[in-house]
């Protein structure tokens, strides 16, 4: 129970430290976060890349904003949040530039389906793959609560946190998101 | 007993955590009797354990922190850069130019406001039944007029003519003023038109337009100039 202890006193002291504008010490503080607010980017947009971009992101906002953080939250918790607040973003913009794609697609070929260029392009991948390409298909706050719940294993109290939803919204986005899921994937399994 | 259309959501939130205890023992109570939630609770196990591969993360290649801190850095310097000195610099400059500017630009709207008005004034007060525009009216109650008769008075001319101009009827003074001076009022006013062509097209209909007032700015005013002149200097013909 030390180490918890300990690794909170380093980061109210780089906190600190941050807050007087001291940019090592920021270094520092992002040095021990990064990994793990990657990891979370990473599960929720499957996206190297676009992971990388977030948790920059959310670097430079936590920079631009550390003097108002108060102890009061967890640090981690404001990190976290942040992370997934970007990743949800992403996801919003992904889901309107596919919907116009979409739209622009069904218009310049209107005998093809929608959901049949969707079988295509998940056809010949793995299985993981195959459900992650549909969950891309989700609503965003159906992805998002998902991913969080079940590639990341966070609790629904949690989600809701990091989210501001209540916790009926969390469940209830969660039961869409697996229900959808379910029917689409036993449906290409034929 | 509840059906399965009450219970299918609770059946989806299948894992630990996700449910009370109060609906963790209903929903287990349903699974026992009905096989069409039993397959949902089941196929849903497979799914999530075929996700398994997905939780591991691949590291990332970089330095998150490092980019991060260079980034961060890289602003700062950024707010120092040479265009940001200099605008810092010329802003109040460039503040008190924009200022200047926009003063100027008040004083002379101003002047040009209070020239109209000035102008619209004396139209007002010329007391004409008629609503069309005569230029005539715009010599009424010039101060030159009053100084000629005045000096006319003393000369021991006949001021008969300059002081119904500022009588009763002005208009009708002033034109037998014009004419006499250029001969005929029908002239007077082919002259007139020739030399003002866009006077007559200010009416007091509805008030003046904004181009009515660049007219009685410039062409009215000029026809004032010119009937002080001409007075002034004795009935030369400006026109």
């Amino acid at each position: 129970m030390e180490q918890p202890d300990q690794n909170q006193a380093i980061v109210s002291l780089l906190v600190d430290r941050s807050k007087a504008g001291d940019t090592s010490a920021f270094g520092a503080l992002m040095t021990m976060h990064q990994g793990y607010a990657y990891s979370i980017a990473f599960r929720i947009l499957r996206s190297e890349d676009q992971a990388k971009d977030v948790v920059q992101e959310a670097f430079v906002r936590i920079w631009k904003h550390v003097a108002r953080y108060h102890e009061t939250a967890k640090f981690t918790t404001w990190l976290y949040t942040i992370v997934v607040r970007l990743c949800y973003d992403r996801m919003k913009s992904e889901k309107r530039r596919w919907n116009l794609f979409a739209r622009e697609e069904r218009a310049s070929q209107e005998h093809e389906p929608v959901s049949r260029s969707l079988e295509s392009e998940v056809e010949g991948r793995d299985t993981v793959d195959r459900i992650l390409a549909l969950a891309k298909e989700l609503p965003p706050k159906q992805r998002l609560v998902f991913m969080l719940r079940d590639l990341q294993d966070w609790t629904i109290g949690e989600i809701s946190e990091m989210t501001r939803m209540s916790v009926g919204t969390v469940k209830a986005n969660l039961c869409l998101a697996r229900k959808a899921l379910r029917e689409a994937y036993n449906e290409l399994e034929g | 007993m509840k059906q399965c259309k009450d219970l299918e959501p609770l059946v989806y939130l299948s894992r630990e955590g996700e449910l009370t205890a109060e609906e963790e023992s209903l929903v287990r109570e349903h699974l026992r009797i009905c096989p069409h939630c039993s397959s949902i609770r089941a196929s849903l196990r497979t799914m999530h354990n075929e996700l398994d591969p997905a939780r591991s993360v691949p590291p990332s290649t970089v330095n998150l922190a490092e980019i991060t801190l260079a980034r961060l850095n890289g602003r700062v310097r950024e707010t120092r850069s040479w265009f940001d000195v200099l605008l810092d610099s010329a802003r109040p400059a460039l503040a008190v130019s924009v200022s200047a500017l926009v003063l100027l630009l008040v004083v002379q709207e101003t002047r040009d406001a209070m020239k109209t008005s000035a102008l619209e004034e004396r139209l007002e007060d010329s007391g004409s039944a008629s609503r069309t525009w005569n230029p005539l009216w715009t010599v009424s109650g010039i101060p030159a007029l009053q100084s000629l008769a005045e000096a006319q008075r003393q000369d021991g001319t006949d001021p008969r003519p300059i002081m119904a101009a500022i009588g009763d009827d002005q208009v009708k003074a002033i034109t037998s003023i014009l004419s006499m001076i250029v001969g005929s009022s029908d002239d007077l006013f082919v002259r007139l038109s020739r030399r003002y062509p866009n006077l007559a097209r200010v009416t007091f209909e509805d008030g003046l337009t904004d181009q009515e007032r660049r007219i009685l700015a410039t062409e009215g005013q000029m026809l004032l100039n010119d009937l002080q002149n001409m007075i002034a200097q004795g009935a030369s013909q400006p026109w």
